[in-house]
């Protein structure tokens, strides 16, 4: 079709020049600004336009490094009240803009810029511990609770055996009987018990056995051998206040107390596996190969099922993308439920969010079924729009399914699969609301901190503006850099074939 | 940000930026109108939202010239409020948690000086340390909150216990419960906050004294001191082991619906939570027969006082127009007046900070709190004086990751420590 200069140069000033003036001004701009804040140590709280002025300080220090027309506009908005004070009242954005630009040109600000020290601030972990991978040995008891009533046969067998000295060996059988493969807590190391026990003997003296009891804690941290213990048990003077029998079985209670807090000890020490923690980093990186794959995969095997000829395939299609339309708060509230409530009396495992070992990968699940049904669709529709004839002719020639997928189904579906693994990628990189709405304010301690909510913690909880803006910007880059790389390899294969 | 219990679910997240979305429409609007003059009112309280309406349209009906418009964020009320200030779009009036955010938000200029203000001399003395700055007042001290054990009577008569008064009572409690089957502690370790709560409160009631609290923050300030100074932190850590053994098993995974669940249903015979969380707890079970006690970290009786302080406070904006400033100041001193005080006691059921109100109507475990301050005296909020990164981040974050067992003692005064020092030099460089 022939077009005139003049109709390009209508099309370009009616559709395109309106796009890039928005472009720039809501993408380039803010990006640029973005940067810039990325420098500084902003809190996000001190104003850049300040709301009062002491009256000498504003006559005699800011007035008159100003052009004429700036003055202006400062007396316009800054009146002298009746204290001495040049203040000012609440200011529409475009005022606010203009006088931040001014106060900027004679360097009144309170934003201080400081170099690069954001950025080496995220990659060193000793000045941000949760932002990169780390390792460590994660215990799976914890010396803080009460002794466990049972041992699980694998952990007991696995860890245990390998590790101790005949010992502590020997005071774990005392501690803990044999039950089938694991083992048991003995009713007489309970500590519920022992502790009714000690407290029916009411003419101790209290204060005495409590400091002695922590004694006892310190010395069983510090391996000390039981001989030692009973010795100090023996030193109690309450103890030689009481009538034979009673200072007997108080002697007794005592030193099973002990014996509990060596085994507390030991299993604190021993029953651990080695692990490491995701950091922010390390868990957005997990999300997202995890949530890309499952979800593409799923949602492929899903448009390759609903493609078939079925009685139901429409209402099936709306009942796999149905929670997609659902809020993602409705969402993380049902699965919060079922995994607080349903999967525990089912399973009889009773942490499930709350353990930083499948809080991570129940938080993709989530996701993944959340998410595949989108991908779905544009699976479907890549699907759909493949030639019937194609696919009939390589039947014809005696291609199995297997083959006519590999070489004639999926080739064809190859932008498909292109957008949706960038989609999937991008958006994965910056999730968000499920994991705010699922573990919220436990992420740090679950280790399913994405990049985005650790932005807003810092932002928003810590008050550090320009921080959260550096890890903003790198989280930018890095999107560009992934995203890219994927688009550039996607995009050299969907021509080869 | 202190929570209220606001923050017990995460649904208010979209509650929040519709509300706010909402809102700031009729704010654009009425700046065009000159009478009446309508004031903004900006708090985090959910649980006075209906009250706070009826206060405002009962100060209306006394000055038919000023309208005020009461609007409520809240979860996350500082993300909303900050972004308002820095938008140029300051509400007229402001609900703030008392100390260390009137101080931030007075040192950024953003409030009002009520200094030489008549409504202020109204207020109990001792209160007016939570909104100085430099000398100045920035705020008016609303309500005393408090922390400490909610109990079940009921449950606690059934087992033939008493409310415990020393450390070791509380031990004994705690056991025979656990022998009847009864959860200890309804705990809540999902949310941060209450675990910050609890670490502030122990550390409070350890140190000893306001006085003692106070010397020990300017110490921190100036980078002399630690967060284990003048306390026993063995001790510390081993109350802190001894709470988290007595909450149900699964009490890592307890948002606020859960305990508040579990202590109304009586499956939980305790809790330590503010007394903010009386009210829904009473909604959820109105029969619930509730008393409320100091946590006893000590063996001494005498040692155990309330963890109690001015929780919030109400501010002028100081960017708002002369008109709304003194339309603001009358709602102010209306506050202060008989009718003001009534509602505010038994409409919002929250404790008063003026002189001459009277809580006889109030509940019973507010008259609790207030006998027992009133004799015993009270530990102050001590975490509301932290640098703000100090308690959003090392104290809850570091105290929730005790209970789940991810730092130790040594990381936690660590953290605790190196965020302060990094706060007070970004103080230092202003």
């Amino acid at each position: 079709m022939f077009r005139s200069k003049k109709t390009k140069a209508l099309t370009f000033a009616v559709f395109l020049a309106p796009a890039l003036l928005c472009y720039s001004l809501f993408f380039v701009y803010p990006l640029i600004q973005g940067v810039r804040y990325s420098f500084t140590d902003w809190n996000g709280i001190v104003p850049e336009v300040p709301i009062s002025f002491d009256k000498a300080e504003f006559e005699e220090r800011i007035l008159p490094r100003l052009a004429k027309t700036d003055q202006a506009a400062l007396i316009r908005v800054y009146a002298l009240d009746a204290e001495g004070v040049y203040k000012r009242e609440n200011l529409d954005p475009k005022t606010m803009a203009g006088l931040k630009s001014i106060f900027n040109s004679i360097g009144i600000t309170p934003i201080k810029f400081i170099g690069l020290d954001n950025y080496r601030e995220m990659f060193n972990s000793t000045l941000d511990p949760r932002f990169l991978p780390s390792f460590a040995t994660k215990k799976v008891f914890d010396k803080k609770e009460a002794l466990p009533a049972q041992i699980s046969a694998p952990h007991s067998k696995g860890l245990l055996k390998s590790r101790l000295g005949s010992e502590e060996r020997m005071l774990l059988d005392s501690v803990y009987s044999v039950d089938g493969g694991g083992r048991r807590l003995q009713e007489e190391y309970r500590e519920v018990t022992l502790f009714n026990l000690l407290y029916g003997y009411s003419s101790l003296d209290f204060d005495e056995i409590e400091a002695e009891l922590e004694q006892l804690k310190q010395m069983a941290a510090e391996h000390r051998s039981e001989q030692q213990a009973f010795a100090r048990i023996d030193g109690i003077k309450t103890l030689a206040a009481q009538n034979a029998e009673d200072r007997e079985a108080v002697r007794s209670i005592l030193s099973r107390y002990y014996k509990v807090f060596c085994t507390k000890e030991l299993l604190d020490q021993y029953l651990v596996e080695n692990d490491y923690r995701f950091g922010v980093i390390g868990f957005t990186l997990f999300f997202t190969l995890f949530n890309v794959i499952l979800a593409n995969l799923l949602a492929l095997v899903l448009a390759l099922i609903l493609d078939q000829k079925l009685r139901m395939s429409s209402l099936l299609r709306s009942i796999f993308f149905l929670p997609n339309i659902l809020s993602l708060v409705i969402v993380a509230f049902v699965w919060s439920f079922i995994f607080n409530r349903i999967l525990p009396s089912l399973t009889g495992i009773e942490v499930w969010l709350g353990s930083s070992r499948l809080a991570p990968y129940l938080v993709v699940f989530v996701a993944v079924w959340q998410g595949c049904g989108y991908l779905m669709i544009i699976y479907l529709a890549g699907l759909q729009s493949i030639p019937r004839n194609l696919r009939e002719a390589s039947s014809i020639d005696g291609a199995s399914p297997l083959k006519r997928f590999v070489h004639v189904t999926l080739p064809l579906m190859a932008p498909a699969i292109t957008i949706c693994l960038f989609w999937s990628m991008a958006n994965s990189l910056k999730t968000f609301d499920i994991v705010f709405a699922l573990v919220g304010n436990s992420s740090y301690v679950t280790d399913t901190t994405p990049i985005v909510l650790d932005i807003y913690f810092d932002a928003f909880n810590r008050n550090r503006f320009g921080y959260a803006t550096a890890k903003a910007i790198f989280l930018c880059g890095i999107i560009v850099f992934l995203t890219g790389i994927q688009l550039y390899f996607m995009k050299k294969r969907e021509t080869q074939l | 940000m202190i929570i209220s219990p606001g923050d017990a679910t995460n649904m208010n997240f979209l509650k929040r930026l519709s509300l706010s979305l909402l809102v700031m429409l009729p704010v654009s609007l009425s700046r065009a109108q000159a009478a009446p003059v309508k004031l903004n009112l900006f708090f985090y309280k959910q649980e006075i939202r209906e009250a706070l309406k009826e206060m405002a349209v009962a100060f209306s009906k006394k000055n038919p010239d000023i309208q005020i418009e009461t609007e409520m964020v809240p979860n996350d009320s500082l993300t909303v409020l900050k972004s308002r200030l820095a938008s140029g779009a300051a509400p007229d009036i402001m609900q703030l948690q008392a100390y260390s955010n009137v101080a931030e938000f007075a040192a950024a200029g953003y409030l009002l000086d009520l200094s030489g203000e008549a409504v202020v001399k109204k207020v109990i003395p001792n209160a007016m340390d939570s909104v100085n700055f430099k000398g100045k007042v920035y705020a008016l001290p609303m309500d005393f909150g408090a922390i400490g054990i909610l109990y079940n009577k009921d449950l606690f008569k059934k087992h033939g216990l008493a409310a415990p008064a020393t450390y070791r009572e509380l031990q004994i409690v705690a056991n025979k419960l656990n022998a009847a089957g009864i959860t200890p502690f309804a705990g809540l370790l999902k949310a941060n906050w209450s675990s910050g709560h609890f670490f502030a409160m122990l550390h409070s009631t350890m140190t000893g004294s306001s006085e003692k609290t106070l010397t020990w923050v300017q110490k921190m300030d100036s980078g002399q001191s630690s967060w284990g100074e003048g306390i026993d932190t063995r001790k510390f850590f081993s109350i802190a082991d001894f709470y988290k053994g007595n909450m149900a098993k699964g009490a890592v995974e307890w948002d606020w619906n859960e305990q508040q669940a579990a202590f109304a249903t009586g499956k939980a015979a305790m809790m330590v939570q503010g007394l903010w969380s009386y009210l829904p707890a009473i909604k959820t079970n109105p029969q619930l027969n509730v008393g409320f006690v100091p946590f006893p970290a000590s063996n001494k009786a005498d040692e155990v006082k309330f963890f109690a302080d001015v929780d919030s406070t109400f501010a002028i904006s100081a960017t708002a127009s002369k008109p709304k400033t003194e339309a603001a100041k009358k709602f102010f001193n209306w506050l202060a007046t008989k009718e003001g005080i009534k509602m505010w006691t038994e409409k919002c059921q929250l404790a008063p900070t003026f002189k001459d109100a009277s809580v006889k109507e109030m509940p019973e475990p507010f008259r609790d709190l207030m006998s027992h301050v009133n004799k015993h005296g009270s530990y102050p909020w001590e975490f509301a004086m932290y640098p703000v990164a100090v308690w959003e981040d090392a104290t809850k974050n570091g105290a929730q990751g005790y209970f789940f067992g991810k730092t130790t003692p040594e990381q936690f005064i660590k953290s605790f420590d190196f965020a302060w020092q990094k706060a007070a030099a970004a103080k230092g460089k202003k």
